[in-house]
């Protein structure tokens, strides 16, 4: 018998016994304390997580206010076209001519010439002030006098147990102390057996090396998304234009989507770094009805003959009729993007393990623009350019979204709206504004 | 909120805490403080200190959770931090006294009369009505399962200083104990 056994006696069973049966619950203040100090910051966090997301909209909003280039006066091009066998053409120019069609009358003096080619060119050599940017159409203690309240213990014969995971009645760990210096507790006398092994993750690694929770904490999140959208372009005029014209333009919610795969690395206690590869496309369509005069010019007159791709559906957003009987156009144009988004998120944990997520951020985008197209559905006539615009280019993206767990632990569907906005103008050497931007619903699948 | 962790297991509750997810911590409080808090009143003096060494304790535990290793219990690892909290706490509040006198003590060879079987509160008030030095050394070697070596390396006494007065406190303690339960007897009477 060691040293030790021999002061082992009813009385120390006794003692060990009745403490291990001993609970009891502290007060409210506690907890409160406690999360407080690990979360000391927490109400100032709040109103950062309302504004953050809309300081990152606002700065969005406002790149666009510092980019936007109130126009400048456009330079003629040659208006030029291959209009498709029809009855109502326009009048080939004659040189800069301007003639300006009575209110109301547009076409009267239009005169219907034998059929010819036209083409609608740009013209490189226009002068640029600035990149134009258009929009083509995101136990317990009693608080009072210090008297605890102990758990009652009905009898010898039925203590109760408290409610906590199996006990041991020794561990032979190592202890942290804060002035001394570490030591490891053995006693000789009861050398508890090896508690089980863990049912879920077993860590199985030596000194040293993170703990499986550490692990996990700190694993990529990957997501594979899917996100439908629509979009309503609001049309951006140049300068130039404005009232006078007759007609009306009618925006119509045009669709779009965008795919992608992205990974999300863990910054700190609820913040995260995503990237990955993104894949979007927008479309708009703009219906004009009415009465509109053949071509709009550089200073933003009605005029026939001479006027440049831009002219058609950007600085004045008109679509162009040859004849007073066109009853409406239609303006079409489409972008793709394929790009690597850099996005920060925030995680706000809610109830059952859904977590609420809030992502900003811009992308480095590859824009392709579709030939545009004017068409008119009236008769069929269309004019058809036959450039592209192929550029780098960046997408502001803004997207609150709600993650809850799917049947697998390491699986996740997150859903919620997205705001795409195209940063830069699809054209950047000619004074046309086009930034579109969209509004989808995202769903993405993500696992860990 | 917490409720949504009742059925956790261990490694993802651990999980969701190193993360500073605030349900997950709470569930992770209401899951041991009532144990903890036994702990920690069984070595102060008032229930108000008491808490105090648990507030204190569980914040060292969770800023200290990535070192649990998974050997060993969860709450025999959080049971040791609270001890040192609680030894921690009477050392900076002086209340230990490393030389005692017992007056009239009298060794107890054989165990304690259980004829009349002391209950649970009225053991635990009994090991806290004991001297801080009396009360924490007992605690540390019956209760803990540290061995005099360990508790003078704790506490910063002597292997032999610690075998002693663990030998005068258990004699308080049985006398007390003797002399309760001859007061219940004759309250019975």
């Amino acid at each position: 018998m060691s040293e030790d056994q021999q002061y082992r006696d009813e009385l120390e069973k006794m003692l060990q016994e009745e403490a291990d049966l001993f609970a009891l619950k502290p007060s409210e203040k506690v907890w409160q304390k406690v999360n407080k100090e690990l979360h000391p910051h927490s109400r100032e966090k709040y109103f950062i997580r309302l504004a953050l997301p809309i300081l990152l909209a606002a700065l969005g909003a406002g790149g666009y206010l510092v980019l936007h280039h109130h126009g400048k006066e456009q330079a003629p091009a040659t208006l030029t076209g291959q209009i498709p066998g029809n009855n109502h053409q326009a009048s080939p120019p004659s040189g800069n001519s301007v003639n300006k069609p009575p209110a109301g009358q547009p076409f009267a003096n239009a005169q219907p010439a034998s059929p010819q080619k036209i083409n609608i060119v740009a013209n490189p050599k226009r002068k640029e002030s600035s990149p134009g940017i258009s929009i083509s159409r995101q136990g317990n203690i009693a608080t009072s006098a210090g008297n605890p309240q102990i758990n009652p213990s009905p009898g010898p014969g039925s203590l109760k147990k408290p409610a906590t995971p199996a006990r041991e009645k020794r561990e032979p760990p190592a202890l942290q102390t804060d002035s001394a210096a570490a030591f490891t507790l053995h006693n000789p006398r009861l050398v508890p057996p090896a508690p089980p092994t863990p049912k879920t993750e077993t860590v199985g690694a030596p000194a040293g090396r993170d703990t499986i929770a550490v692990k996990t904490a700190r694993r990529p999140q990957w997501e594979l998304y899917f996100a439908p959208s629509g979009s309503y372009r609001f049309l951006h005029l140049a300068k130039g234009t404005g009232s006078g014209f007759p007609g009306k333009l009618h925006d119509n919610v045009s669709s779009g989507f965008s795919a992608g795969l992205q990974v999300k690395w863990h910054l700190s206690r609820q913040w995260y770094f995503a990237t990955g590869l993104q894949f979007s496309r927008m479309q708009y369509a703009i219906k004009a009805s009415g009465a509109y005069p053949a071509y709009i010019n550089a200073s933003g007159a009605p005029a026939y003959g001479q006027t440049g791709r831009n002219s058609f559906f950007t600085v004045n957003n008109y679509a162009l009729s040859t004849s007073a009987a066109i009853s409406h156009a239609a303006l079409r144009n489409s972008y793709t993007y394929a790009g690597i988004p850099l996005l920060l998120e925030y995680e706000i944990p809610l109830k059952k393990k859904w977590i609420l997520n809030f992502t900003s951020g811009i992308g480095i985008d590859y824009l392709s623009a579709k030939t545009i197209n004017i068409l008119s559905p009236g008769n069929g006539r269309y004019f058809t350019d036959n450039s592209k615009v192929n550029n780098w280019n960046s997408l502001f993206q803004l997207s609150p979204s709600l993650s809850v767990p799917l049947l697998h632990s390491r699986f996740r569907l997150q859903a919620g709206p997205e705001f795409q906005y195209q940063l830069f103008s699809t054209y950047k050497n000619y004074d046309v504004k086009e930034r579109p931007y969209s509004i989808g619903f995202r769903f993405g699948i993500g696992f860990q | 909120m917490a409720n949504n962790y009742d059925k956790t297991d261990e490694a993802t509750l651990i999980r969701d805490c190193l993360r500073n997810k605030t349900a997950a911590q709470k569930a992770f409080y209401e899951r041991y403080s009532a144990g903890m808090m036994g702990v920690c009143y069984r070595y102060v003096k008032n229930p108000a200190d008491a808490e105090d060494v648990l507030q204190e304790g569980f914040i060292k535990v969770f800023t200290r959770l990535e070192q649990y290793r998974f050997s060993g219990s969860l709450e025999g690892w959080i049971r040791r931090i609270m001890v040192t909290t609680a030894i921690n706490h009477l050392k900076k509040n002086r209340y230990f006294q490393q030389n005692l006198e017992i007056e009239n003590a009298i060794e107890v060879s054989a165990g304690v009369q259980t004829d009349q079987p002391v209950q649970n509160k009225d053991m635990i008030e009994t090991i806290r009505a004991l001297p801080p030095g009396y009360r924490t050394i007992l605690n540390l070697y019956a209760v803990e399962g540290y061995s005099h070596k360990e508790i003078g390396e704790l506490l910063g006494i002597g292997e032999s200083t610690s075998r002693s007065q663990y030998a005068r406190a258990k004699t308080l303690l049985s006398k007390m104990i003797t002399e309760k339960q001859k007061v219940a007897v004759t309250n019975a009477k």
